[in-house]
């Protein structure tokens, strides 16, 4: 069906785009970016609960943050909640109380209240946003080591 | 460069979605309006069936005469346009600004597979750049709006790239890839890239005039 | 912006005396008033469309004849043709010179056939016949139109036939084919205006011109079938229509519906057309659509149809099948046109023992070169078709036999011009041909 004239442009064609792909499927070969471990550190935001962590370990060096951002009320990031769990300024902070403990990291089961993954977002990127200060782009935060 | 970035991703995406849905809009329908004033000899053949038809055996890879002639093109065309729809939809960074933005809870690509789609696309738009240089019968037609549209899909993809693997400069390519991924949504309707909008609509009368006319396929 | 290596329609350029003498009158603002006339006032969103949604992905080069034959030339590609014709107007809103008008008229009348085999090649659904004749559309409107072609035109609307043929001597030609078949058929009667016959058979102007005997045969052939037919002895019995390929479509009009009217006037139920192409295209869905008729007032039986209804319902019996190997062509305007590949195959098998089919076949056959008005531009671009084509005398050639069934008068042409160019040793057969040859004659003397 194909013409006489059209299979040397076809072959050279397909031989590009042959090279094109096998460069392509060669990077599925590569070893997969290493994740952090998923302990609890000083220095990034890995929580367990969202394991396995497909970006880098967000970089987060708790007291040097909050020195540079002026934060002292620890209820600004562990806030507090009403009775039926909503985010309540007036309540009681929750520091101690691991995050993962009230925001379910499933985000497929829709539950009540804000998934794990979505209230880190917020929660920094909110906050960045409002005060103009700080990472908004995935690198800022999920940086390479 | 955080402000601009911080602006990029939030009034400027609102202005950048209002001018590609509004403009996709406008376009469609004021030339709708056009085929009806002034093409009903074509229109007054539209048929559901036989668009349906027609578009299923070109959706189809090496399903008509065309893509066999053109087997190259036919997996580069194939893929390029599958990885690119998958990555607007389904890359994890943009499931991320969904969920950030919206609430909502899209599924996303595995990390790995969207790199792989990611270098894909750069590497089929390095194809097409190539067959426009290098072929005879696609450089002589290639006009600068051909360059801009491929330019248009490799700027976003290539600055994507960049910005995930962390090469270079991280906020400027995240800028630049948001900026440029917004430049082509707005551009999407008043370019050559309409013929994402268009081209189901030649194709259905294609496939309409042949089945209901010609009675002959047009594959 | 084009690539040097190839400078297109400029380098070889045709001298044709009507071309030369429209392009001498044109001036640049005549040309944009009339290209915005044509582009924005008689065409719409489908010339819009295609010119943007075009992507110059150039996989249509592979359905081209002539590209095909100039070894893949891209200035040959479809594509390549629309850009230095209608998107090249499209983008300079018709600012060009007089002198490119003529390289545009010279590409639109004499480099493409209108075949549409470029359809089956295009993802996003490009009509390429359609922007041509747009193309033709203003070139007709600047009056620059070839010679011999525009001759034709005139012809049809000095007589409303295409060969100057007089009143007088198509009812001569008719009473002599007449006479002539009485000696074969002695009770055989040509019927001139029969009120409420089953069918009105009409024939392209060059039949009684130069290929008369065709009209002899179909006579025979309806005679011996028993039908009821007959034929007009005034004006409207031309089916065919050079005017449409010129872009003269208020002379198209009329020539349609002409024809129409004189079949309603006759009261008959159909029309049968004998075997050519172009003439098919025109009545059955161009000329048509011009009067407003989304389909036709009187229904349209191409003659490959009409002789597969003769065949399957026996009213014509073979009284021999012809033997010699032959291959099938398959005209645009009745395949791509109309789908007629199947009922030809089957006519044809029933006719010869001994079928080769062409590779590629069927409505992805190759073009004659002939049809769209290309071999009505007459000797100046005989040359045009010959060189445009060796992918068909190829591809003749590489089915090695000596006979071509071809029911198209353009096709014959076509054909018969490279076969003799390129020495093929073949020749063509209209069905007709076939079926008078080898059916049974019960009334014959």
């Amino acid at each position: 069906m194909k013409a006489r004239r059209s299979l040397p442009v076809a072959a050279a064609q397909m031989a590009v785009l042959l090279a094109t792909l096998a460069a392509a499927l060669l990077l599925l070969l590569l070893p997969p970016v290493a994740t952090a471990p998923a302990q609890e550190d000083m220095t990034t935001l890995a929580p367990e609960a969202l394991a396995p962590h497909s970006r880098p370990a967000a970089s987060f060096v708790h007291d040097t943050h909050n020195e540079k951002a002026r934060i002292e009320d620890c209820g600004v990031c562990h806030h507090g909640t009403t009775e039926d769990g909503r985010r309540d300024p007036a309540a009681p902070s929750s520091e101690g109380t691991p995050c993962a403990d009230c925001h379910a990291a499933d985000n497929g089961s829709r539950g009540k209240g804000t998934p794990l993954e979505r209230a880190y977002h917020r929660q920094c990127m909110g906050c960045h946003k409002q005060q103009a200060k700080g990472p908004t782009a995935c690198g800022g935060c999920h940086a390479k080591a | 460069m955080q402000q601009l970035y911080n602006f990029a991703v939030g009034p400027l995406a609102w202005v950048a979605w209002a001018v590609f849905l509004g403009g996709s809009a406008w376009r469609i329908a004021s030339m709708w309006a056009l085929a009806r004033k002034k093409d009903m000899n074509a229109v007054a053949y539209m048929d559901v069936r036989f668009a349906a038809r027609s578009m299923a055996r070109w959706a189809t890879p090496f399903a008509t005469l065309g893509w066999r002639a053109n087997p190259a093109v036919t997996v580069a065309t194939f893929s390029f346009h599958t990885a690119l729809v998958l990555l607007l939809l389904f890359a994890p960074g943009h499931a991320v600004l969904w969920d950030y933005a919206f609430g909502v809870n899209v599924w996303s690509l595995p990390e790995g597979i969207a790199d792989v789609l990611t270098v894909l696309v750069i590497l089929l738009c390095g194809f097409f750049a190539w067959r426009r240089l290098q072929l005879p019968t696609v450089r002589y037609v290639t006009r600068p709006m051909d360059w801009l549209v491929l330019a248009l899909v490799a700027v976003p993809v290539a600055t994507a790239f960049l910005a995930k693997q962390q090469i270079g400069d991280n906020l400027l390519m995240s800028t630049l890839h948001v900026l440029s991924g917004e430049a082509t949504l707005m551009a999407l309707p008043f370019t050559r890239l309409s013929h994402a909008l268009f081209s189901p609509f030649t194709r259905a009368y294609m496939g309409s005039e042949f089945g209901g006319v010609r009675h002959c396929p047009d594959w | 912006m084009s690539a040097t290596e190839f400078s297109g329609i400029a380098e070889r350029r045709i001298e044709d005396a009507n071309l030369i003498r429209g392009v001498a009158a044109l001036t640049r603002e005549r040309i944009e008033r009339v290209v915005k006339a044509v582009t924005k006032g008689e065409a719409g969103a489908r010339l819009a469309v295609y010119h943007e949604t075009c992507m110059r992905c150039g996989m249509c080069a592979d359905a081209c004849h002539y590209c095909l034959s100039h070894g893949g030339d891209p200035t040959y590609s479809p594509v390549g043709k629309m850009e230095q014709t209608m998107w090249k107007l499209l983008r300079t809103g018709g600012k060009v010179d007089p002198d490119d008008i003529y390289g545009m008229a010279q590409i639109a009348y004499t480099e493409c056939n209108l075949c549409r085999r470029c359809v089956h090649y295009c993802p996003v659904g490009i009509d390429t016949g359609y922007v041509m004749s747009m193309v033709r559309r203003i070139c007709h409107r600047l009056g620059v139109v070839p010679l011999y072609i525009q001759d034709t035109a005139h012809s049809h609307s000095g007589t409303m036939n295409q060969m100057w043929v007089k009143d007088d001597e198509w009812i001569d030609s008719l009473v002599w084919q007449e006479d002539e078949a009485r000696g074969e058929i002695p009770s055989l009667r040509i019927p001139f205006d029969k009120e409420g016959a089953d069918f009105l058979y009409s024939v392209i102007a060059p039949e009684p011109k130069f290929r008369t005997q065709l009209i002899y045969q179909a006579a025979v052939i309806f005679d011996q079938a028993g039908v009821d037919w007959t034929m007009p002895s005034s004006p409207g019995w031309d089916n065919s229509d050079m005017c449409m390929f010129t872009g003269d479509y208020e002379m198209m009009g009329r020539l349609k519906r002409c024809h129409f009217e004189m079949a309603q006037k006759l009261k008959v139920k159909r029309i049968v057309m004998g075997e050519c192409g172009h003439a098919f295209r025109s009545v059955y869905d161009v000329g048509n659509r011009w009067l407003g008729w989304k389909f036709h007032p009187v229904p349209i039986v191409h003659s490959v149809e009409f002789f597969w209804e003769l065949l399957t319902e026996g009213k014509i019996k073979l009284a021999r099948k012809f033997d010699e190997p032959v291959t099938i062509h398959d005209p645009c305007n009745i395949i791509r046109g109309r789908g007629l590949m199947d009922k030809l195959r089957e006519v044809t098998h029933a006719l010869c023992s001994n079928v080769v089919e062409m590779s590629p076949t069927r409505e992805h056959n190759l073009c004659c070169c002939a049809g769209g008005g290309v071999i009505n531009c007459g000797p100046p671009f005989k040359g045009v078709r010959l060189a445009g084509n060796k992918a068909k005398a190829d591809q003749l050639a590489a089915t090695g036999v000596h006979t071509v069934v071809a029911p198209c008068h353009n096709c014959h042409g076509g054909l018969e011009d490279i076969i003799h160019h390129y020495k093929l040793g073949m020749h063509t057969k209209f069905l007709g041909d076939l079926i008078y040859d080898c059916m049974e004659k019960p009334g014959a003397a």
